[in-house]
């Protein structure tokens, strides 16, 4: 086991590593080994975490332990089924942000950086999902969120640097939160070791629910929870598209992670049970769902409206982790997973869009799918599985999500779900709508307004062509998103649910 | 008995239902993909997959009429029970229905389409219909029957839109959005129904849901509600006049003759199935009377309401729009009773499903034969239409086969089945205490007498009348379309002239899904249609309506019904504004208040620092400014311990020592010269004594010191010998 036990570490760490070097080759030697080396990186680093696969398939916990620090405490590693399958997710996509990420940033500036950010902030992402105790996770936490704030700020116009700002600051004071949490902790149990039986605190006390707060503030902001969120919408358009298609697919998933730890390895939910503070989470998520929606439905500009349906959504994923049983879980972690799909391909489509016409908001695509009908097929299946059609992935997680609900006798966030798939159908449909379904920018640019009785053959009808498409670098990545929407719910098993089934089974 | 209730009848594990389902839906996409290079050759395409698709559901048919229940399960990675596939005699003869009427709306299509374009898109999505509508028939429990349902939605809203204009975006937007709605309440009912029952069959489990308390009204409701968008019961209908019209018409036809179907067909499947009891003889039929109740009361509102709406309109396929609302009122209006009468309600269900299928064959061919026409006039108003009976004869006669059948002209198939349907109201009305479905039944009479009104104006607003000006020199009908509109007027023909022989072959059979009273469906064969009650009826059914054309017939064209006047524009728009300015206007104001209190933080960190600055400014005044002095005197207090005391210890003991010497000497000086001087004093003393003793002058002054000046004396001995003393321990 000892290759086996390794792994965790080098998973965390190789990106790390990856990145400090690449940045120094192609800025003191070779520029031209930038992406390739890149691509090398996250290839390798995705082979890694899969290598892990055999060993956490026949239920091994991988686990090492390294005393980096000269510290009572030392920094573990230690994956189990869910930190595993979050590290492959997390890998999955990383790499194919780097493969879509050379073509967006053709006319952008910073390359070296930009790159090397990027690997910094995938090692600090996946050292979340593989540490094994608190410290770990808070120091990965913290280096992720850091590398971050390099990415949304790329652009360095007014207007990234602001929501660099606010985010950089918010999560600090997140930090702050986590920090606080882990002291109380270590004060209360001795120990900040995950995956001890019965968890760590398993008194409530006044203490413990400070320390809840706390972990609920810092958790919370990175997730995106309401009133935390307000980084979330301003961060998301300024970053470039494959960063933001990282943020709102993974990065903000870490938040989600870190409170399925708080809630099943440092409380338990046997303490919950007695105490119901698992109550403030549903509150803040079903007021993140409602929101998250109306908020989204109100926006013009394309990529703040994903922003906002990124909140509605984490809204889901906490409400299936604050339910508190088995399948709720099942549905929270499917849901990480539908959703880094989905809003990855969304946003990365809205990458494409910005590169391909320049047009940011929605007002303007009018018929923009005659232009780039693969591209907008991608959007088209996204946005089917995000509003819950049935073979789409959108709709198992709602489905076990609203069984949960019902399992757990709370009736009415079945009401509350299929209450914001309707509105994630009134916002999302209208882009598909306009970009398919309507000709009037056309006619409006030939200067002649339809009348009816012309719209019948008179008129010219705009040609599919494929002149304006993205390239192929963007195109596919955003395809392979978009077929990972339905593809695995159309197999007669479905591998990411029986996955996750294991894996949230292990933490109940 | 003649044919076998489920429970005996022999199961065959089968994939035709799974190739039935996937030849439409893969086949689509290489049809679109031949269709991007041969236009020719993808309409051949499309043509023989629904003829495959035709032959394949004759094929269950077959199967089905011997007995057979079709079953497939499959395992999906999207939901948690199987998919399955379960094929009564009910669901084969929907699908055969269904693929019988897309094969002739194909036939129809390839040369109507050819006027409307972008066919690529069209078929694309008509076979995806197609596949999916069939899979909703196929399906075998409400859950499978619900994925189809939804997929069928999405893939029909591209039909509707087809015409990319305002009036179609606005129908499609409806169409797409009360579509998502019904989804969604299916699939809450759907979610509940797994939850508490268990079981998503589609098997009679009215005993099992007996014991759900209130929660199977709440059940029924949405199934009902969520099926009844589709089938465009009132007040959910509002999507369906808008939808129809703007369509192309094989695609109105297909949406009139059987996609709304589907939903009457998840209604039968809820209602008569799910909600009836398995076990008749034991069970309370309580729940089941009183959803078929509300649904009669539905099924009535519906047709009639649609048909009177029907009367004002000039567009000749919004009449239409509306006629299928009216006749889909028909059809629940006898779901309802079948569900009402019960384990007696064979009747209900008879008429019902009859009028299925005879609407399915007079609306579908009416829509195509109105598309005929537009194709070639491009005209839908009624009032710039007429005389056009002699540029399309076949049209016409075709035309009027189909008003006959709509109409109830007996010996067509309209008339046998508003007849059974009738009957149906009748016998309720005579069934419980529910003495006001005698109102229903005469509800039921003015309806189609509007029918045959509204029919007529259609009729002879397009094919009679004075021709106006621009209509000439049209081209006839094409060879395709002759035989599609042939086919259907034979259909029509045929269901109507042999009653029997349908209701032996086809609805008794099928009616062996139910649980119903063998005794009654097998009575249905006996009945006879030409009964001189039946042809009064309908004799003053027509003679109504005749007579309301006729006298309405100078006003009915130009009448309009005004433009508020729809349950929509009253209650639903203002309704959902209201609610959505709330909605977004409050999340607003949650949002930018939460969100200015973070970005105005760091003024609150600037009055942070501030107030820290003054504070710091003001505590330095009042603790540390003000304390000056004391500061440079404990300042110099620091030097003075460090430097002064020393000095000023040493220059002390210095001092002290010279005080001590000085005084010590000065002590002894003084005492010595005192000393000194006394002894000078004593010495001159002496010698002023003897010198005084020895004065010439004889005064003795030494003598007068005697005995009495004693006390000087002794005041001098004792200073003496004080000094003495003194001068003793100055010494030691």
């Amino acid at each position: 086991m000892s290759f086996y036990s390794s792994l965790p570490a080098w998973a965390a760490l190789f990106p790390i590593l990856g990145g400090l070097a690449l940045y120094f080759i192609t800025h003191y030697w070779n520029r031209r080994y930038r992406e390739p080396l890149a691509i090398v990186i996250a290839v390798s680093q995705l082979v890694m975490v899969s290598l892990m696969y055999p060993a956490i398939r026949d239920g091994h916990v991988l686990q090492a332990g390294y005393r980096l620090f000269e510290l009572p405490l030392s920094i573990t590693f230690r994956v189990d089924g869910l930190g595993f399958f979050m590290a492959l997710l997390a890998s999955f996509l990383w790499l194919l942000a780097i493969i879509y990420s050379p073509r967006y940033l053709a006319h952008s500036h910073a390359h070296d950086r930009y790159y090397a950010f990027l690997l910094l902030a995938q090692g600090g992402c996946v050292g979340v999902m593989v540490a094994g105790d608190l410290l770990g996770l808070f120091v990965f936490f913290e280096f992720m969120a850091i590398s971050t704030y390099v990415l949304i700020a790329h652009e360095e116009d007014a207007y990234s640097l602001f929501a660099g700002a606010k985010y950089l600051y918010m999560t600090v004071a997140g930090g702050l939160g986590i920090f606080f949490g882990l002291v109380v902790t270590y004060f209360l149990a001795g120990s900040l070791s995950f995956g001890q039986p019965g968890g760590l605190i398993t008194q409530p006390s006044n203490l413990a629910l400070y320390a809840f707060i706390g972990f609920l503030i810092g958790f919370g902001i990175k997730a995106g929870m309401f009133p935390l969120h307000v980084w979330l919408p301003d961060a998301h358009p300024a970053a470039p598209a494959p960063a933001s298609a990282l943020l709102s697919g993974i990065m903000i998933k870490t938040g989600a992670y870190g409170l399925i730890r708080v809630f099943h390895d440092i409380y338990s939910p046997r303490v919950f049970q007695e105490v119901h503070w698992e109550t403030i989470v549903l509150i803040l998520a079903s007021v993140t769902i409602l929101l998250g929606s109306a908020l989204a439905i109100t926006q013009d500009s394309l990529k703040r409206r994903l922003a906002y349906s990124s909140i509605a959504q984490i809204g889901y994923i906490l409400l299936g982790i604050a339910m508190l049983n088995e399948r709720a879980m099942v549905g929270a972690i499917y849901h990480i997973f539908t959703h880094a799909f989905m809003k990855g391909c969304l946003f990365l489509c809205a990458g494409a869009i910005i590169v391909k016409t320049g047009k940011k908001n929605i007002s303007e695509m009018g018929g923009i799918g005659f232009k780039m009908p693969l591209t907008m097929i991608c959007f088209t299946l996204a946005s089917l599985s995000m509003v819950g059609i049935p073979p789409f992935n959108g709709f198992i997680s709602k489905w076990q999500l609203s069984l949960a609900a019902l399992e757990s006798g709370r009736e009415i966030f079945v009401a509350l779900l299929i209450v914001s798939s309707l509105l994630n159908a009134v916002y999302y449909f209208p882009i598909i709508i306009a970009a398919f379904f309507n000709r009037k920018p056309e006619t409006a640019e030939h200067g002649h307004a339809a009348d009816s009785a012309a719209a019948h053959g008179n008129e010219p009808v705009p040609k599919l062509s494929l002149a304006g498409e993205a390239p192929l670098g963007m195109l596919l990545p955003t395809a392979i998103l978009a077929a990972g929407c339905f593809l695995f719910a159309l197999t007669p098993v479905n591998w990411p649910l029986e996955m996750i089934k294991i894996a949230a089974a292990a933490l109940f | 008995m003649a044919y076998p209730s489920p429970a005996e009848s022999e199961m065959v594990y089968s994939t035709l239902p799974l190739w039935i389902v996937l030849i439409p839906l893969i086949g689509s996409f290489f049809v679109y993909r031949i269709g991007l290079k041969f236009p020719r050759r993808r309409d051949s395409g499309v043509l023989l997959i629904t003829g495959l698709t035709l032959l394949l559901s004759i094929l269950l048919f077959l199967q089905c009429t011997r007995g057979a229940v079709v079953e497939l399960k499959l395992q999906a990675g999207f939901i948690d029970p199987l998919l399955t596939f379960k094929v009564d005699f009910l669901s084969a003869t929907f699908t055969l229905l269904a693929a019988l009427i897309w094969f002739l709306a194909t036939l129809f299509s390839i040369t109507y389409m050819q006027h409307e374009g972008e066919q690529d898109r069209y078929y694309l999505f008509y076979l995806l219909s197609l596949g999916s509508c069939l899979g909703v028939f196929l399906s075998g429990d409400l859950l499978s029957l619900f994925v189809f349902f939804e997929v069928m939605t999405f893939a029909s809203y591209v039909l509707v839109v087809h015409a990319r204009t305002d009036e179609a975006d606005e129908a499609g937007r409806s169409y797409l959005f009360l579509g998502v709605i019904g989804g969604l309440l299916l699939l809450t009912a759907i979610l509940l129904l797994f939850y508490y029952n268990g079981a998503v069959g589609l098997d009679p489990q009215l005993e099992a849901l007996d014991r759900l308390g209130n929660m199977r009204y709440l059940l029924a409701a949405l199934l009902l509600a969520g099926f009844g968008v589709k089938s465009g019961a009132v007040p959910l209908h509002i999507w369906l006049p808008k939808a129809h019209p703007v369509a192309p018409s094989p695609a109105s036809a297909l949406l009139s003759g059987i996609i709304i179907k589907t939903g009457a067909y998840g209604i039968l499947r809820v209602l008569n199935i799910i909600f009836s009891p398995a076990h008749p003889e034991t069970a309370s039929w309580h729940t089941a009377e009183q959803l078929g109740l509300a649904m009669i009361w539905v099924g009535v509102a519906t047709m009639f309401s649609a048909a009177f709406i029907a009367l004002f309109q000039s567009n000749a396929k919004r009449i239409l729009a509306y006629s299928s609302i009216s006749q889909m009122g028909y059809i629940l209006m006898g779901l309802g009773t079948c569900a009402y009468l019960g384990y007696h309600g064979a009747i209900g269900l008879s008429g019902a499903f009859y009028h299925i299928i005879n609407h399915a064959f007079f609306k579908a061919s009416l829509f195509m034969l109105v598309g005929a026409v537009y194709v070639r006039t491009h005209q839908l108003d009624l009032q710039k239409l007429g005389g056009l009976w002699r540029s399309f004869p076949v049209t016409t006669a075709a035309f009027l086969v189909a008003a006959a059948g709509i109409t109830g002209i007996p010996g067509l198939n309209g008339y046998t089945s508003k007849t059974l349907l009738h009957h149906a109201i009748v016998e309720a009305s005579a069934h419980g205490g529910a003495s006001t479905l005698i109102l229903a039944e005469k509800i039921f009479t003015v309806t189609s007498a509007l029918t045959v009104c509204y029919i007529i104006k259609l009729f002879t607003g397009i094919f009679f009348g004075p021709r106006p000006a621009g209509l000439a020199d049209l081209p006839r009908e094409t060879a395709s379309e002759r035989i599609v509109f042939g086919l259907l007027s034979v259909a029509i023909i045929t269901l109507g002239g042999f009653p029997s022989l349908i209701i032996q072959r086809i609805i008794i059979p099928a009616g062996a899904s139910f649980t119903l009273d063998a005794y009654h469906l097998e009575h249905l064969a006996e009945l006879n249609f030409w009964d001189h009650h039946d042809l009064q009826a309908i004799g003053l059914v027509l003679g109504l309506g005749l007579l309301l054309f006729l006298l309405l017939r100078r006003h009915l064209y130009r009448l309009q019904l005004p433009g508020w006047l729809s349950v929509e524009k009253l209650i639903y728009r203002p309704l959902i504004r209201t609610g959505a300015a709330l909605f977004t206007g409050t999340s607003r104001a949650v949002e930018t208040a939460v969100d200015s209190s973070y970005i105005y933080s760091p003024y609150a960190l600037r009055a942070f620092t501030i107030s820290g600055n003054l504070a710091e400014t003001a505590v330095e005044t009042i603790l540390v400014k003000s304390l000056a002095p004391l500061r440079e005197a404990c300042g110099k207090v620091g030097s003075f311990d460090n430097e002064w005391l020393p000095w000023l210890g040493r220059n002390f003991q210095r001092l002290t020592v010279w005080v001590r010497d000085g005084i010590y000497n000065l002590w002894f000086n003084i005492l010595g010269r005192l000393l000194r001087n006394f002894i000078q004093f004593l010495h001159k003393l002496f010698f002023m004594l003897i010198h005084m003793d020895f004065d010439p002058s004889g005064i003795r002054f030494y003598q007068t010191l005697n005995v009495s000046n004693l006390d000087f004396n002794l005041i001098l001995m004792i200073t003496f010998l004080l000094v003495l003393l003194s001068l003793f321990f100055l010494v030691n």
